[in-house]
This record gives C-alpha cells, sequence and structure tokens, in this order.
C-alpha cells in the first residue's frame, strides 16, 4: 500500500502549489487596480507616486497632490480592503457549505445580508443608529450590530432544537425573509433620495473603505483564516454526516454554531463596510474545489486568494465601465450567475 | 400477452450495460431475474417500460414495439415498482395505492376502485395501515405499499425493481409467494428482480441469470440454479441440495483472493 | 366482506368530510369579500355598501351629481376592483403555488422562493424604465414583459427538477440565488432611472393592490380562471407525479410534458399577478400547507380549498392594511409578508425533519 500512499501525498503537494499561483495574479491585479480610477493617470503615474511617497518625496504641484490623495485615500485602500472582503466572504462561503452540507450555502445564508440591509434602512430612513452614531459611521454600526440579529436568532433556535443542517438553511432563509419585510415596509415610506441611498447601499461597493476600516477587516480576516485552518479537519469530519461525526470525536451541533458565529462575525463586519456583495461566498469554494479538491484545510486559503482575486477583479472592471461606476454587486451576480447554474446542474449525487 | 426481447443492448455513451438480450415470455408466471450488483437487471427493466430507450434491438409487447405504444395504453397492459420511491407529501396509504388506478380511472375514484385497493392492501397484509400517512411507515411498511400500488395497476404484466429487499425473511417468503399464486390465479406475467437465490429457487417459473450485460442461463430454478452457475456468474462457491423439488443453495466461504487484512 | 364495505365507506365518508370543508371556506369567502369591500369605504355602513354592489348588478343607475352617484362610483370603480384583484391574485398564487410544489416534488416550492417573481419583476422593471410601461396603464405590456423574464427562472427550474434527489433546502437556495440576480438587476435600473421612475417602480415592486383600473382586473380575470381550471384538471395527473418520474411513466403520464405545461402556466399566472400588484410573497407557499393540514394532499381538494383560503387571507391582509394605516403608508405585500414570513418560520419548526 506504501506506493498508493506516496501517490495521494504527492498529489496533496501538486495541489498546494497550484493555488499558491493564484496568489501572483491576485496580486498583480490588485496592484493595477490601484490605478484605476474615474481620473486619468496610467499605471506608471500611480507606481510612480506610491514609491515617492513612501520615499517621502511628494511635490507640493497640484497634480502630485491630486495624484497622491486620490491613490493613498482611494484606490489604495481600495484594493487592500478588496482583496480582504473577497477572502473573507470566500473563506465563510466555504465553511457555510461544509457545516450545511449545502453546494448553495454562502455565508449570508445566515440571514446576515438582509438583517445588515435592514439596520442600515432603519438609520438612512428613520435616522435611528443603535449606537447613536452619526453619518457613515451610523450606517456601519447599524449595518453590523442587526447583521448579528440573524445569528443570534440561530442560536437561540439550536437551544429547543438540533441544529440540523437544513433545520439552519431553512431558518436562516426565515429569518430574510422576515427582515426584507420590514425593510420594505420602511422603504414605503421614505424619500425618494434615501430610497436611492438604500439600493446604492444593497448592491455593495468598495468606495467607502478607508484605511480606518483596513485593520479591522484585516483582523477578521486573520481570525477566520487561523481559525478555519486549525477546525479544518473537524469540518472534514462533519461532510461524512453527523452520526459519523459523533462517533469520530466531534459534536456536530457545537461545531455548527461556532463555526456560524464565525462566519456571521466576520462576515458582518466586512458587510458593514462594503455592503452586501453576492455570489463571491457561493461559487469560490466551487471553482477551488475544481484545482485543490475537498480538504478544508487546502480549500479554506485557496478560496481567500480566489475571493481577493475576483472581488478586487470585479471592482476593476466595474470602475473601468460605466460612467459613474458600476455597482460591484451587480457584476459579481452577472458573472457568477453562469457558474453558479454549471455548479447547480451539475449536482448529481443525493449527499445535497 | 407475449413479450418479446429481440437483440436488445444498452449503453450510456460508449460503456455497453446490455448486449445481445434475446428473451421471450408467453405464458403467465413468476419470472426471477437474477445476477450480481450492475450487471444491467434494472436497465433490462427499464428499457422495458420506457424509462430508457434501448440503443439497439426492440422490445415488443403483444407484438408492438413498447415505444410506439401510447403511454396510457401502455400503463393499462404493463405496471411497474421501483426500489426505491420518493414522495414529500403526506398521503394517506389508501390514496397512495389508489394512484395505482389512475389509468383506469375518470375524474373521481369509484367504489370498484376503493375495493381493489383494499384488496391488493390485504394481499400484501397492511389493510390495518390503510388511513396512515404514506411517509410516516417503516420501510418494509412502505415496501408493501407500493406493492399493493403496483397489484392494483391490474395489468397482464408487472415489472418489480426488488420488491423484497427491505422486508424480514417471513414476509419476503410471504410476499414471494404471493405473487407467485396472483400469477397462477390472474394470469398475470411477474417479472421481479431478486437477490435472493433460494427464495427465487423457491418460487420462480423461470429463472434468468445475467452476466456481464447478456443473458448467461434461462429454464427452470434446477436447471439454472446450479454450483457451475452460481460460481460463473457470482464467483461464489456453494453446494447444492434438492429440498421439496426446488434447489436450495447452500453457501461455501468466497475465494480467498479478493479481500485482506493488512 | 363486512370489513371491505366498512372500508370503502369510511373513505367516501372523509371525502365528504373533504367537500364540507371546501363548502365552508367558500362561505367564508363571500364573507371576507364583504367585509373588505366595506372596510374604510368613505364612511358607508355594511349594507349600504351590499346595496351598492347589487344595485350596480342590477343594472340601476344613479343620476350624476345625487351622493348616491359618487358612492357608487367610489365603490364600483375603486373599492370594488381592488376586492375583486384580492381574490384573483389569491387565486392565481395559491393555483401556482399547489402546482409548484407538486411539479417540483418540493413541499418549499413557490413562484416567490423559487426566484420566478423576481424574474416577472425584473421584466416589468425593464419595461417601465424603458418607457414601454407608464403606470397601470398598459396592463397587456406588463404581463407580456412580465412572462418573458418569467422564463428564465422557469428554465432554470425545468433543468433542475428531474433530479428528483435535490432536497428543498437546495431548492431555495437556488431560488434565493436567483432573485440576488435579479434583484440587483432591477435594482440596477432603478438607480440609473430617474427618481420619478424609481419610486413609481419601488411602489409597484412592494406589492400593492390599489388603484389598478378595471382594465388590468379583467385581464388578471380572464388568464387566472383559465389557468386555475387548467392545473385543477390536471390535478389527478399531478398527484401521480408525486410518486416519482419513473412511477408516473409507468402509470401512463409524460413528466417531462407535464412539467413543462404547468410551469407554462404558473409563468403566466405569476406574471399577470405581478404585472399588475408587484411581489406578493408567501401567499403560494402558505396556503397550500395549511389547507393541507385539513383536507390531505389530493390536489383535486387542495386546489379548490387553497383558492379560496388565499383570497381570503389576502382580503384579510387588505383589511388589515387599511386599518392600520387608512392613507395606504402600509402596502398590502408588506402585510402579507409580515404574516407569511413568521407562518414560513413555523412551519419549519413544526416539522418533521424527515419531510424535508
Amino acid at each position: 500500500m506504501s506506493g498508493e500512499e506516496e501517490t495521494y501525498l504527492r498529489l496533496d503537494k501538486r495541489r498546494r502549489r497550484l493555488y499558491l499561483l493564484l496568489i501572483i495574479p491576485m496580486v498583480l491585479v490588485a496592484i493595477y487596480s490601484i490605478s484605476v480610477s474615474l481620473y486619468e493617470f496610467s499605471f506608471d503615474e500611480a507606481m510612480d507616486i506610491i514609491v515617492r511617497h513612501f520615499r517621502g518625496e511628494i511635490k507640493d504641484t497640484y497634480k502630485d497632490f491630486l495624484l497622491d490623495n486620490l491613490i493613498f485615500e482611494g484606490t489604495f485602500p481600495r484594493a487592500v480592503g478588496g482583496v480582504l472582503v473577497g477572502a473573507i466572504l470566500a473563506i465563510g462561503g466555504v465553511m457555510m457549505q461544509a457545516i450545511v452540507r449545502n453546494p448553495l450555502a454562502d455565508s449570508y445564508t445566515t440571514g446576515i445580508s438582509s438583517g445588515a440591509l435592514f439596520g442600515v434602512t432603519l438609520y438612512l430612513a428613520l435616522d435611528f443608529s443603535l449606537l447613536g452614531h452619526m453619518g457613515n459611521l451610523a450606517v456601519i454600526s447599524n449595518a453590523l450590530l442587526f447583521s448579528l440579529v440573524p445569528c443570534a436568532i440561530m442560536i437561540v433556535f439550536s437551544v429547543f432544537r438540533k441544529t440540523t443542517p437544513t433545520m439552519m438553511v431553512l431558518v436562516g432563509i426565515a429569518t430574510m425573509y422576515v427582515f426584507s419585510a420590514a425593510t420594505m415596509l420602511i422603504k414605503y415610506n421614505a424619500e425618494n433620495d434615501v430610497i436611492q441611498q438604500i439600493y446604492d447601499w444593497s448592491l455593495g461597493s468598495l468606495a467607502k473603505v478607508t484605511w480606518d476600516n483596513v485593520p479591522y477587516l484585516l483582523i477578521s480576516f486573520l481570525i477566520i483564516m487561523i481559525v478555519g485552518l486549525l477546525i479544518a479537519k473537524r469540518i472534514d469530519v462533519l461532510t461524512a454526516g453527523d452520526n459519523c461525526a459523533t462517533t469520530m470525536g466531534v459534536n456536530p451541533s457545537l461545531l455548527r454554531i461556532g463555526c456560524l458565529i464565525l462566519v456571521s462575525v466576520c462576515t458582518a463586519i466586512a458587510v458593514s463596510f462594503s455592503g452586501t456583495i453576492g455570489f463571491v461566498g457561493l461559487i469560490i469554494p466551487h471553482l477551488s474545489r475544481l484545482i485543490v479538491g475537498t480538504k478544508t484545510s487546502l480549500l479554506i486559503p485557496c478560496s481567500a486568494v480566489m475571493g481577493g482575486l475576483l472581488l478586487i477583479g470585479a471592482d476593476s472592471i466595474a470602475r473601468v465601465c460605466g460612467s459613474s461606476s458600476l455597482p460591484v454587486g451587480v457584476l459579481t451576480a452577472i458573472i457568477g450567475t453562469p457558474v453558479f447554474l454549471f455548479f447547480l446542474l451539475k449536482t448529481k449525487n443525493s449527499s445535497w | 400477452m407475449l413479450v418479446q426481447i429481440n437483440n436488445l443492448g444498452f449503453s450510456y455513451t460508449d460503456v455497453p450495460i446490455l448486449k445481445n438480450i434475446n428473451l421471450e415470455f408467453s405464458e403467465p408466471g413468476l419470472i426471477a431475474i437474477l445476477g450480481p450488483n450492475g450487471v444491467g437487471k434494472s436497465t433490462l427493466i427499464h428499457c422495458m417500460n420506457r424509462i430508457l430507450k434501448p440503443t439497439e434491438g426492440t422490445v415488443t409487447i403483444n407484438g408492438k414495439d413498447v415505444q410506439e405504444y401510447h403511454l396510457k395504453e401502455l400503463a393499462l397492459i404493463q405496471g411497474y415498482v421501483p426500489c426505491m420511491s420518493v414522495e414529500s407529501f403526506p398521503m394517506s396509504v389508501v390514496d397512495a395505492v389508489l394512484l395505482g388506478r389512475h389509468p383506469h380511472s375518470n375524474w373521481k375514484s369509484t367504489r370498484e376502485d376503493l375495493e381493489i385497493a383494499y384488496d391488493m392492501l390485504r394481499a400484501v397484509g397492511v389493510e390495518d395501515l390503510a388511513m396512515r400517512p404514506f411517509n410516516k411507515l417503516s420501510a418494509g411498511q412502505h415496501q408493501k405499499v407500493m406493492l399493493a400500488r403496483g397489484l392494483a395497476q391490474q395489468t397482464e404484466i408487472l415489472l418489480l425493481d426488488e420488491p423484497t429487499a427491505n422486508l424480514d425473511v417471513k414476509h419476503q417468503l410471504e410476499v414471494t409467494r404471493m405473487l407467485r399464486d396472483f400469477a397462477h390465479e390472474k394470469n398475470i406475467l411477474v417479472i421481479m428482480i431478486c437477490h435472493d437465490l433460494n427464495i427465487a429457487a423457491k418460487y420462480a417459473d423461470e429463472v434468468i441469470m445475467l452476466k456481464d450485460g447478456m443473458v448467461f442461463a434461462t429454464g427452470t430454478a434446477d436447471e439454472v440454479i446450479t454450483d457451475e452457475n452460481v460460481s460463473s456468474v457470482y464467483n461464489v462457491n456453494c453446494h447444492i441440495v434438492e429440498d421439496e423439488g426446488r434447489p436450495h443453495v447452500i453457501l461455501r466461504d468466497p475465494d480467498g483472493t479478493e479481500c485482506r487484512a493488512d | 366482506m363486512t370489513d371491505k364495505q366498512s372500508f370503502v365507506d369510511d373513505y367516501i365518508h372523509s371525502t365528504k368530510l373533504k367537500l364540507f370543508f371546501i363548502l365552508m371556506m367558500g362561505v367564508l369567502s363571500v364573507f371576507c369579500i364583504f367585509l373588505s369591500l366595506s372596510t374604510e369605504a368613505a364612511g358607508l355602513t355594511f349594507d349600504q355598501c351590499v346595496r351598492y354592489v347589487l344595485d350596480f348588478f342590477q343594472g340601476i343607475t344613479y343620476d350624476r351629481g345625487t351622493p348616491d352617484y359618487y358612492y357608487s362610483k367610489y365603490m364600483i370603480d375603486y373599492k370594488a376592483p381592488r376586492v375583486v384583484f384580492a381574490v384573483l391574485a389569491g387565486a392565481g398564487l395559491a393555483v401556482a403555488g399547489v402546482a409548484m410544489q407538486s411539479v417540483m416534488n418540493n413541499p418549499l416550492a413557490d413562484p416567490y422562493t423559487t426566484g420566478l417573481s423576481s424574474g416577472a419583476c425584473f421584466g416589468v422593471a425593464l419595461g417601465t424604465c424603458f418607457g414601454f410601461i407608464m403606470g397601470s396603464q398598459n396592463a397587456f405590456e406588463s404581463v407580456v414583459f412580465s412572462f418573458i423574464f418569467s422564463l428564465i427562472p422557469t428554465t432554470i427550474l425545468l433543468m433542475i427538477a428531474p433530479k428528483a434527489k435535490i432536497s428543498p433546502s437546495t431548492l431555495i437556495l437556488a431560488g434565493v440565488a436567483i432573485s440576488y440576480l435579479f434583484n440587483a438587476m432591477t435594482t440596477l435600473l432603478l438607480v440609473t432611472t430617474d427618481s420619478g421612475t424609481l419610486a413609481q417602480v419601488y411602489q409597484w415592486q412592494v406589492g400593492t393592490i390599489s388603484g389598478i383600473p378595471w382594465s388590468n382586473v379583467e385581464l388578471t380575470a380572464v388568464i387566472v380562471v383559465i389557468g386555475s381550471i387548467i392545473i385543477w384538471m390536471l390535478s389527478r395527473s399531478l398527484n401521480v407525479l408525486s410518486l416519482g418520474d419513473s412511477s408516473a411513466l409507468s402509470l401512463g403520464l409524460d413528466p417531462e410534458a407535464l412539467r413543462v405545461a404547468c410551469l407554462m402556466v404558473i409563468s403566466f399566472l405569476v406574471a399577470v399577478i405581478v404585472g399588475s400588484a408587484g411581489i406578493l410573497g408567501f401567499v403560494g407557499l402558505m396556503a397550500p400547507h395549511i389547507v393541507r393540514l385539513l383536507v390531505g394532499s389530493d390536489n383535486r381538494f387542495v386546489i379548490p380549498m387553497a383558492i379560496m383560503f388565499s383570497a381570503c387571507f389576502l382580503l384579510v391582509c387588505d383589511v388589515a392594511s387599511l386599518i392600520m394605516s387608512p392613507l395606504g403608508a402600509i402596502p398590502i405585500g408588506t402585510v402579507v409578508s409580515m404574516i407569511g414570513a413568521p407562518i414560513f418560520l413555523l412551519l419549519i419548526i413544526r416539522r418533521n425533519s424527515n419531510v424535508w
């Protein structure tokens, strides 16, 4: 048998190397995206400014100042934020699909997206901010806190009922509908420009990501990545079925709730800065599986890279076309749908 | 009734499952189809009832190709009970059996339909479950109800895919004997896929053994179920003993080459 | 012999019971119709409303300028179409829900949860933003646009339906993704158009039955009545479909053809209702489930019962929304969702996990 063992280990290493290759395009696209903007400047100029900024050689001219500002307050944090948000959403998708045993789950299946939208609508339409903030901070804090409500509901549920995967999905969806209904009610009586703002937010955009936000995103990303890798083996065991998992020493309900909290908190943080950008968490895990197979410890880093790549790529494309930037959420939906359909129709096995 | 299978072949894309199947059934009775897993028993049945279209050859019933029958016409002549079914709505057992009357009746279920349904439920022994919800039964009870549904269709030909798979020994014997008696009394051709050599040997009028997608042997039970045939088709050694005029298979340990635990 | 006779008698008795329930539901529906007609009806009392409606049917007209004339006009041109449309919408969505649950063999299927309504909605939004549809004046164009775009989710559903092992939650998640796509595209349309059109589309989208002119109601009536009759006549076949495709085939049914036919009818029903009233979610999901508790799963009974139940439900929601907000601040779509979503949640909790 040792010959087969060797082959298995070799395959494993090869797969690992495969996704590492993807880091290169991701970084390249991210760097390229720094130079994409409404205002015309070229890639070389962007690189020049960056280098000079770090050397402290920014001149006092209008052009230098403008470019410096645009890049360092605009596109650079946007690029970093985009990569981080994409990674968080993708990892969330991997974990949710595993614990719910359904190929169509993603981090929003818990109801986060509608909770966040509700919070944002509350502020924009009714000026109600849970923590008493104002302006953009209110939007962010409301989005964050309300997006955690569905997670809390799920936890309460788990006290009364065993958390089966189906139960989680359905409760998440039901919560989503309840919040959508409440949001609709508030929106109906709001003024037109408020409605427009709410719609804008719901489509998701990386435009408002600033350097202040990046540390939070970075921490969320690190948490979800590291914890995810630590419990990756247990998540793998979970896919064998609850009964099997129990005999292998894993408590399925506890693991599910734990992952739910982890994914909810980290995704909520990401969503509160960027709005609900859909399809990333849904399709990236499937694409990753094609490259690295089904081991969660490989899927998580691969998805992180691919998620970052997809989001920053979509964002760059969105900025390039359309005179007012096309919302990223629409682009991910358009790219994501054919991919999603492809995977949906490929589903043959009864495990789903 | 006359069922002829002429040069039947079926392949999924390039993988041939069935080749050169030639069979003819002209007498009512209980026919058992035996063979190892994956040999194509279900595929053969599916080619007979239009779930699959054969890639070569034809299946004719009473002289007409099965593919040319109108679906409703065919449903009056040939019934089918799958080995597993999918239901998600709570319906009562009686309603599930009444569905078998669909090709016959019009809008309402007549008194006659109800009486037939009751008779079939009694024949399989589950008439006391009649008003229970169908999806709350045990696997064995479920299977019996599905069989009752197939019988309620009252067709000349009945195709059954492992009808006793989930039943305990006593019920396996009872159901198979009931099927044989039904076949003789009502002049029905019952073709069933079976995994249990002994049950097939005990009750079947004719036995067909498939190997590698082709007909390996046909005939009566003692003609077909011999130690050479069993060893050739199943790769298992056995000893045949005669009991009440029928062969009985006593199994030996399988060949030592397949599994090892190191 | 007596066992068999008592069995048959028991069964016939239970059938009669189901018919009785349906009759009772019918009576309740008539009551709800009149309740809805007389709520917030410009200060008219119940019998005054009834009088005006009956007078209209008897052909009695009033002289111009009299209070009677204006009251009658109010009842017939404003109140009545609203009530009639609520009944039709309830009926159409219920039929669509029952049919969809049978065809997809999935207890959670309905036009809303599978993304069909979102597709239809996008169609209308597209038509409005490009000027083909102006408010509620172009009923026919609305239906055309919403039908064409509801075909996209329909096609997707047709492609995944035969995969019998797809669990209910997978279907719903697919519906969520499809809805997200169409909502995103609708939102894109809305944010790029002027705020007047945006408000107009938004207020239609959320689900409202006020201000629907008779021409729309007539078109809806034709489609809903014909669609309901077709589906009801197919109800025996739909029953058989629940056994699975291979069993259905052996019982003389062509499952693919049946599915296509039903989904076409469902798309029409959804298109005409969404085109006039926006998205009324959950009605098609809840009504069949609640009705099945009373009359079992036989579609021959479920369909008429669900039609009447949904009609009553929408009428009651209309009454509720009028009482809570006489000026229309709470549209009926919101009331339906706010009642429907918790009921959906309840259905999930109550259900045995085996069933899903």
